[in-house]
């Protein structure tokens, strides 16, 4: 996996953001992770690398719970989405629920991929691989 | 001695002479007969003198006989008769014969001018209605006259003793006529009720519908009107009732009066309104069911994940150490070392967090769900009483973190006891958590009248709740500082369900960092309370808990 690739995870519960960096640890992703317990730290995060120029918009891979407190990840999927410079960040929805709505809704707004808690972590681990390969598959021809 | 001069001509004596000169002579008269003539003549004249003031006093006294002229000439004829019979008696004294003759000229003219006029006149005479015709149409109108009244009797009670209320309203708006049934619903008398108007005892708020209803009928732009109003019963109490009207107008159009029905739909409206409370009822239930079974499937589910990941993870470190243990490592104790000292006490951390967690979020269920089973006894609740116990509750904490509360005199309310005790300790409980740990806490309790309720606010200077978020409080679980607090997100969900079932509500203002003020809708009288609660007995779906 793409090393040059920052992790961005948000979840409530600490618990499960341990328990993710414990599986990604595990399966050698050795990626750096930043974690946040609600969207607005997300949001925030984001638009401070934009207000400072640091925002590599190929740098990352967001996983977003869905149920958090202040700003709910759907909100913070519609807004990463439309916005110009965040839109290609491909996102990974891990939530509690599997209602067909709410993952529908979460593909319309242009989630790259959902996995439902409790997480098969071998699922989790290959949606995180598969997106950082793509990202580093996509990024070949433009260094060319 | 006085001379009698017989007349008398005789045709004979005329026919022998022959001569055109009429002879006079005396004829064989005795005195006795003589005296006959002259006594005859003079009771006709005297006779004939009665009848023409006979007449003329009976036209005085009837100055609307027709053709009164007819009578006149009858009148002057019969004068005329009379004297001519006066002087008929006069002429065996005195021979008038000039005189007589040309009376006797006059009286003929005059009987056949009367003749004259009297022919023509003779079929619009006949035309007059004799006696026993006008007694037949006496008698006719009399019985048209009994079946008017019984008509009018009929229409009488049936107003009377009709089974709605039914009233004659003026174009002003006076009760004209009134019935029983309204009186009975208004509970004025119909002497009363005549005295006023319809606007009189018509709800304020109702009044301005009807008035504008009632002018476009009488200006004849709609043919009348229903609707459904409120009188304002004598002794104060309201009654719905159900309008319908309609004008009467007289023959030029002109409004004469409007008949007005009333029908008493207090208790239908009674009706419509529990049948609006069961759905809304059954709707609550309906969307607390879901809002469980949405907290039961995920914020159940999240402590799962944590149980399920870290026992795997439990499993995992657990070979990592017995593999280290088995391979005899002359560095076990340093390979294990994190394993014991990081790993095992981080996993067991959280799969007693987790199963803490769920235990507290089952517990927040089982209580929820018992409050919306509860049974309410619902009576007069002494506010002020009642909150000063709640202070008594928390004094323990009061003491130590240096907390003030004020509580102002408050107005009584009708709640349940329990459940009102619960709402208020939650709250209080919630202003002290969530105290701004900079600043000497301090809550208010005081309170406002509104229209139907009272409205009691318990106001703190804590850390306030961003405006975003002031609505989802109230929701079943949410909680903003998950971490922050060992709040389970129940407090306020169950403060708004219990305002719900006592029939008020809940809301709040608040400004982070200066502070939160949550307002308490409670009902100042009984009435829809206990209308919520009978509706919920009829339906069964106020039965005591099981659980």
């Amino acid at each position: 996996m793409n090393q040059s690739i920052t992790i961005i995870l948000a979840d409530d519960d600490s618990g499960h953001r341990s328990l993710m960096k414990r599986n990604l640890g595990r399966s050698n992703v050795a990626n750096q992770i930043v974690e946040f317990c609600d969207g607005q730290e997300v949001l925030d995060y984001f638009k401070k690398r934009k207000a400072d120029g640091s925002l590599n918009p190929d740098g990352y891979l967001v996983l977003l719970d869905i149920r958090m407190p202040k700003i709910d990840g759907v909100s913070v999927l519609r807004q990463l989405k439309a916005d110009p410079a965040l839109r290609k960040i491909p996102v990974i929805m891990v939530t509690t629920t599997d209602d067909p709505l709410e993952v529908d809704r979460c593909h319309e707004l242009g989630c790259s991929h959902y996995v439902a808690k409790p997480v098969e972590y071998e699922e989790f681990i290959n949606a995180v691989r598969n997106l950082g390969l793509f990202i580093s598959i996509v990024k070949v021809p433009r260094l060319g | 001695m006085l001379t009698l001069y017989i007349r008398s001509i005789s045709l004979a004596t005329l026919q022998e002479s022959g001569s055109s000169q009429l002879v006079w002579r005396y004829g064989d008269l005795s005195t006795p007969y003589i005296w006959l003539y002259v006594i005859a003549d003079v009771v006709i004249w005297l006779s004939c003198m009665m009848i023409p003031f006979a007449v003329l006093w009976y036209l005085h006294h009837r100055s609307e006989v027709l053709y009164k002229w007819v009578f006149y000439l009858f009148a002057g004829f019969i004068f005329l008769c009379g004297v001519t019979h006066l002087l008929d008696a006069v002429v065996f004294w005195e021979p008038a014969y000039q005189l007589l003759g040309i009376l006797k000229v006059f009286t003929a003219v005059l009987s056949l001018v009367t003749v004259l006029c009297l022919m023509p006149l003779l079929p619009k005479l006949l035309k007059i209605p004799s006696s026993k015709q006008l007694r037949e149409e006496v008698e006719q109108r009399k019985h048209i006259e009994k079946r008017l009244r019984e008509t009018e009797e009929t229409f009488r009670t049936a107003l009377e003793n009709a089974p709605i209320g039914l009233c004659l309203v003026g174009p002003e708006g006076k009760w004209l006529r009134v019935n029983q049934k309204l009186c009975e619903i208004v509970g004025y008398t119909s002497e009363e009720l005549l005295k006023m108007t319809f606007q009189d005892i018509t709800h304020k708020d109702d009044l301005e519908t009807d008035l504008e209803l009632f002018h476009q009928t009488l200006r004849g732009e709609i043919n009348g009107y229903a609707m459904e109003k409120r009188y304002i019963h004598k002794d104060g109490h309201l009654v719905w009732i159900r309008l319908s009207v309609s004008m009467v107008s007289d023959e030029v159009g002109k409004p004469r009066f409007f008949i007005s029905q009333i029908e008493d739909v207090s208790e239908q409206r009674q009706l419509q309104e529990r049948q609006d409370k069961l759905i809304q009822e059954l709707k609550r239930k309906g969307d607390e069911l879901q809002q469980i079974v949405y907290v039961t499937s995920h914020d159940l589910r999240s402590p799962l994940v944590n149980i399920l990941g870290f026992s795997s993870e439990l499993r995992s470190v657990c070979d990592d150490l017995k593999q280290i243990v088995k391979s005899n490592d002359s560095n076990l104790r340093e390979k294990s070392e994190k394993i014991i000292d990081e790993d095992l006490p981080e996993i067991l951390h959280f799969i007693e967090s987790s199963a803490k967690r769920m235990n507290r979020l089952l517990k927040g269920l089982l209580q929820f769900s018992r409050l919306g089973r509860y049974p309410l006894n619902i009576e007069k609740i002494d506010m002020s009483r009642l909150l000063t116990e709640v202070e008594q509750g928390v004094a323990f904490n009061v003491k130590q973190k240096k907390i003030q509360i004020n509580i102002e005199t408050l107005p009584p309310c009708y709640g349940d006891l329990a459940l009102l005790s619960q709402l208020f300790s939650n709250l209080i409980d919630n202003a002290i958590k969530y105290c701004e740990p900079d600043r000497p806490l301090v809550i208010s309790i005081d309170s406002k009248s509104k229209k139907k309720f009272n409205r009691y606010t318990v106001a703190d200077n804590g850390i306030g709740i961003d405006s975003q978020h002031q609505q989802m409080i109230f929701e079943v679980f949410h909680r903003l500082n998950p971490d922050g607090t060992d709040g389970d997100g129940l407090g306020l969900s169950l403060c708004a369900l219990i305002t719900e079932r006592l029939e008020g509500s809940i809301e709040v203002e608040s400004e982070v960092g200066v502070g939160s003020r949550f307002h308490v809708y409670l009902p100042k009288y009984k009435t829809s309370l206990a209308i919520r609660e009978q509706t919920l007995e009829a339906a069964g779906l106020n039965e005591v808990n099981i659980a």
